[in-house]
């Protein structure tokens, strides 16, 4: 569990400063994919025990680090995101290319609506997504395309980030 | 008497024969003519063999050195490709490094010029998040840079404002863009001087506006007049081109314009930046 956990986290910091650095060079409109959450929604999905959500909560604590959102902000979106796909855990055949192309759009939105109502909590202090503006659907779109190929490449992984034995 | 007389015929003939023969010998040892003549004739029947053989071994030996030679070929035409490669990789780097160099005198002739003490940084990361906009510079506590910095570039012989300091570490300082939703920027036009705040439209590649413009300004206000800092807040000294103005729009419900503003730094194109010290500025 514990080496799942270091795994996926690594991986998981990875995605983060390569979102944050190289991949400004593929960005739509500067839009990037969000890599890290994506991998948090595979890991919570696939792994049954509370490791999603734990990756979720220490990537998050991490990515406040070198984000301008107040602390705690992307800790609590995702793992609330985590939370969420790991309650869905079993419940969906994952194929190829339509689930994972479903689970990145979904949730990048679902983040949004986190973004959006912790926003109306704290109005001032944190930004919400503007659910009319291009950048979300942006971000929702790339993320669609990107969670199939990371995906394909996670899944050989499995062994390394997904525990094994009886769910937590 | 018929048998005496054939014998004697054979043995005329005979004699005859010795003596022609031994006349050749004679004439040939007098004239030397058979000298090498030996040797001629080995090495007629020799190098015809020898030729046999030296074909035989020249194809197979000029075979192998042809694939020896190709071998060679092969690895000159490699070691060529290398050296077009690496000449290719040169040009290019000398290339980019000319420009780099072009690039950093103008940056260096600015920071000279500059009226205010900075710290030369570069962009190294963005927010991982696209909800903002902020973006990491390699410059921190270390060098000096302290929070609410103001950080201007200069782009194309245009000094411009980038935003401010909001977070410093040791070795890095993260910088919030004047775009970003959150930054509000005291301005002024630099010609008609009227005042305004400019707002972030929350992406570099959305306009900004400069909201709080008295409606009296309108007649006075062009397009294309630039937008300056005022140096009404402490943040950001005085005279710093922002942006120039673009569309004006006037709400029956407002009692001032709000005018779009087109940044005068192309904030895609950004790597280097110049973190002041509002203190240090001089007044406009």
């Amino acid at each position: 569990m514990i080496k799942s956990f270091v795994w996926s986290l690594a991986l998981t910091v990875a995605a983060l400063i390569l979102q944050s650095t190289w991949l400004s060079a593929v960005a739509v409109r500067s839009v990037t994919p969000d890599l890290a959450l994506l991998i948090v929604v595979y890991i919570s999905f696939h792994g049954r025990s509370l490791q999603g959500q734990a990756l979720g909560f220490v990537a998050g604590f991490l990515q406040d680090g070198i984000s301008a959102g107040p602390m705690g902000l992307n800790s609590f979106v995702k793992t609330a995101v985590a939370w969420t796909f790991n309650s869905l855990s079993g419940k969906f055949y994952i194929d190829r290319l339509l689930m994972p192309m479903l689970f990145g759009f979904a949730a990048t939105v679902y983040k949004a609506a986190i973004y959006a109502g912790v926003s109306l909590l704290m109005p001032g202090k944190v930004l919400g997504y503007d659910f009319a503006a291009a950048t979300l659907w942006i971000e929702a779109g790339y993320n669609a395309a990107a969670a199939p190929v990371l995906f394909f490449l996670l899944r050989p992984l499995n062994r390394l980030l997904i525990p094994r034995g009886p769910a937590a | 008497m018929a048998r005496e007389d054939a014998r004697s015929r054979r043995a005329r003939n005979v004699s005859s024969g010795l003596m022609l023969l031994a006349s050749l010998v004679a004439l040939t040892i007098s004239t030397r003519s058979l000298v090498g003549v030996p040797q001629q004739l080995g090495l007629a029947a020799l190098s015809f063999v020898q030729r046999g053989f030296s074909a035989v071994s020249g194809f197979f030996s000029q075979t192998v050195a042809s694939i020896a030679e190709l071998r060679r070929l092969q690895d000159d035409h490699a070691d060529l490709v290398r050296q077009v490669e690496l000449m290719a990789n040169q040009q290019r780097q000398f290339t980019e490094l000319r420009s780099e160099n072009e690039r950093l005198r103008g940056l260096l002739k600015f920071q000279a010029a500059a009226s205010y003490a900075s710290i030369a940084g570069r962009i190294i990361a963005k927010d991982p998040e696209n909800l903002y906009s902020t973006f990491v510079v390699n410059r921190g506590s270390a060098q000096g840079v302290r929070k609410n910095q103001a950080v201007v570039a200069y782009q194309d012989g245009v000094e411009g404002l980038v935003g401010r300091v909001v977070e410093v570490s040791r070795e890095s300082c993260m910088v919030v863009p004047i775009y970003d939703a959150t930054t509000f920027v005291a301005a002024r036009l630099e010609r008609s001087r009227y005042e305004g705040l400019v707002v972030g439209g929350g992406g570099d590649d959305l306009p900004l506006v400069l909201r709080y413009v008295k409606k009296r300004a309108q007649p006075e206000i062009q397009f294309g007049d630039l937008v300056i800092t005022s140096g009404l807040q402490s943040l950001y000294p005085a005279g710093i081109a922002i942006a120039r103005a673009g569309r004006i729009r006037s709400f029956d419900y407002l009692n001032s314009l709000e005018i779009d503003l087109e940044p005068v730094l192309d904030f895609s194109r950004l790597e280097y930046v110049f973190i002041i010290d509002a203190q240090g500025a001089a007044s406009p």
